[in-house]
């Protein structure tokens, strides 16, 4: 177990060090949001109405923005191979790098959710549902595109590619948290959609790891 | 780096799924079948077409619109089964390094997505008479352009290694991952939106006559069969491209 948490102390440090990435995906979740009001009509409410799609749209290509790295720098440098040797299982490793992942993007994302939720015209009250929404989603985010992108090591144009194919396989929890954060809006029961994407992320939460540490080993054997 | 084991151990699966393993037995195969296929592929479709366009009744509110049902929902039930048997057969080369499953995905992919690109745009030529629209954002046609995203980028990623065998693992594992969400998506569009009628070939067995079965089912079969000669074709030339590289590279 301290391996698991010295993995991802160690991402937590390098991002102290070096800071750009977290920090630039967050950024380019604020811009991509407040460019949605020039885009649109002027029209009142309808950016309230559009909100919580806004914020999930710009959450998702933010996420996507950073997975590209969620393990290709590790396995470039060899650090993936150090760290598979350890007495901790592929799939911990595996495990700790998709946490640490969603640390420094998808918890991020979540928060600046609230003041990007609230510039977009959503009650204070409403923001917290949303944020939740949000911060399932991210963490799913995290878990699937980990496993995708320990299918791409030693692929050409990876961080494309990798967009191409994890985003269909978040629509299920787009729908979802959409759905939530609409319906809290409309001061309906939202509590069902959340837990549908807490089952979401709890079924990802074994198998996505465990798909990771299956793609580790046969690039490992391959290469 | 993998060529077919000279002795194949028989397993539970019987002699025919190990036999097949070996690419030289399989094109020995593939001699008659791929034209046998493709002559009755032929000889279905021209009369399902015939039947389906001169010889079966309009619908009774749809008039002559429910023709393009002949091609539409063939084409949904192809689209499906195709990614079914790609899963399967990723699985099926990935656990046993069987040799024909791991280059079938990568071959029937853009047949497969072929038919999904059949069903789009039938259903949109189908739902402007119908729904007076070209495209909804319905459960079950999102769920079908999701399907088609799937193919597309299962071919994108298995292109995108310079090492074909690493290509085909990334693709197999990417097909596994996909299988397991494909219920999930299903579910997830029918919850947020749906227009779509239900399907009605199996479970309103009656409410369909006859007359318009005869040329659904003469469709679908030749649908079946062409994918079976196209599969067959493209087999060939997956282990001609492979037996070419092995002769010119030196490896795989």
């Amino acid at each position: 177990m301290s391996a698991f948490f010295a993995i991802i102390g160690r991402d937590l440090r390098l991002f102290a060090a070096r800071g750009s990435d977290a920090v630039g995906v967050l950024f380019f979740f604020i811009v991509v949001v407040s460019l949605f009001p020039f885009s649109m009509a002027n029209e009142p409410g309808l950016l309230l109405k559009s909100a919580p799609g806004i914020l999930w749209v710009g959450a998702l290509l933010a996420g996507l923005l950073s997975l590209e790295n969620i393990h290709l720098r590790d396995y470039e440098d060899g650090t993936l191979d150090l760290m598979l040797m350890s007495p901790l299982p592929p799939m911990g490793i595996a495990g700790a790098k998709m946490l640490s992942h969603w640390l420094l993007s998808g918890a991020m994302l979540t928060l600046a959710s609230l003041p990007a939720g609230i510039m977009l015209g959503i009650a204070p009250e409403g923001v917290l549902p949303l944020a939740l929404s949000l911060g399932l989603g991210t963490l799913y985010i995290s878990l699937l595109g980990g496993a995708a992108a320990a299918l791409t090591f030693g692929a050409r144009r990876s961080g494309l590619l990798l967009a191409v194919l994890v985003l269909p396989l978040l629509v299920p929890m787009l729908i979802l948290g959409v759905l939530a954060a609409e319906a809290s809006l409309a001061d309906l029961p939202y509590k069902a959609y959340l837990l549908l994407q807490l089952a979401l992320v709890v079924a990802a939460l074994p198998l996505a790891p465990a798909a990771a540490a299956a793609f580790f080993n046969m690039h490992l054997r391959s290469s | 780096m993998s060529s077919a084991p000279a002795n194949t151990r028989p397993s539970t699966f019987g002699a025919v799924f190990t036999r097949l393993a070996n690419p030289t037995r399989f094109l020995a195969l593939s001699r008659w079948l791929m034209p046998l296929s493709a002559a009755l592929a032929a000889l279905l479709l021209g009369a399902g077409l015939y039947v389906a366009f001169f010889d079966s009744p309009p619908d009774y509110q749809q008039g002559d619109t429910v023709r393009i049902m002949y091609l539409h929902v063939p084409a949904a039930w192809m689209a499906l089964f195709t990614y079914v048997s790609m899963a399967i057969a990723a699985f099926i080369g990935l656990v046993w390094k069987h040799v024909l499953a791991e280059l079938y995905a990568k071959a029937v992919a853009p047949v497969g997505a072929a038919f999904t690109f059949i069903c789009l745009v039938t259903g949109s030529l189908w739902g402007r008479p119908m729904w007076g629209t070209w495209w909804v954002w319905d459960a079950r046609l999102t769920s079908v352009l999701v399907l088609f995203f799937l193919y597309i980028g299962y071919m994108a990623l298995v292109d995108a290694f310079d090492d074909a065998q690493r290509g085909l693992n990334a693709g197999a594992g990417l097909l596994l991952i996909g299988a397991v969400n494909i219920p999930v998506i299903k579910y997830s569009v029918e919850w947020w939106n749906t227009l779509h009628q239900p399907s009605g070939i199996l479970s309103m067995k009656s409410s369909v006559d006859a007359s318009m079965l005869l040329p659904l089912g003469l469709m679908a079969l030749g649908f079946q069969l062409l994918f079976v000669a196209l599969a067959c074709l493209r087999l060939e030339t997956e282990i001609a491209r492979r037996r070419l590289a092995a002769r010119t590279a030196g490896g795989y």
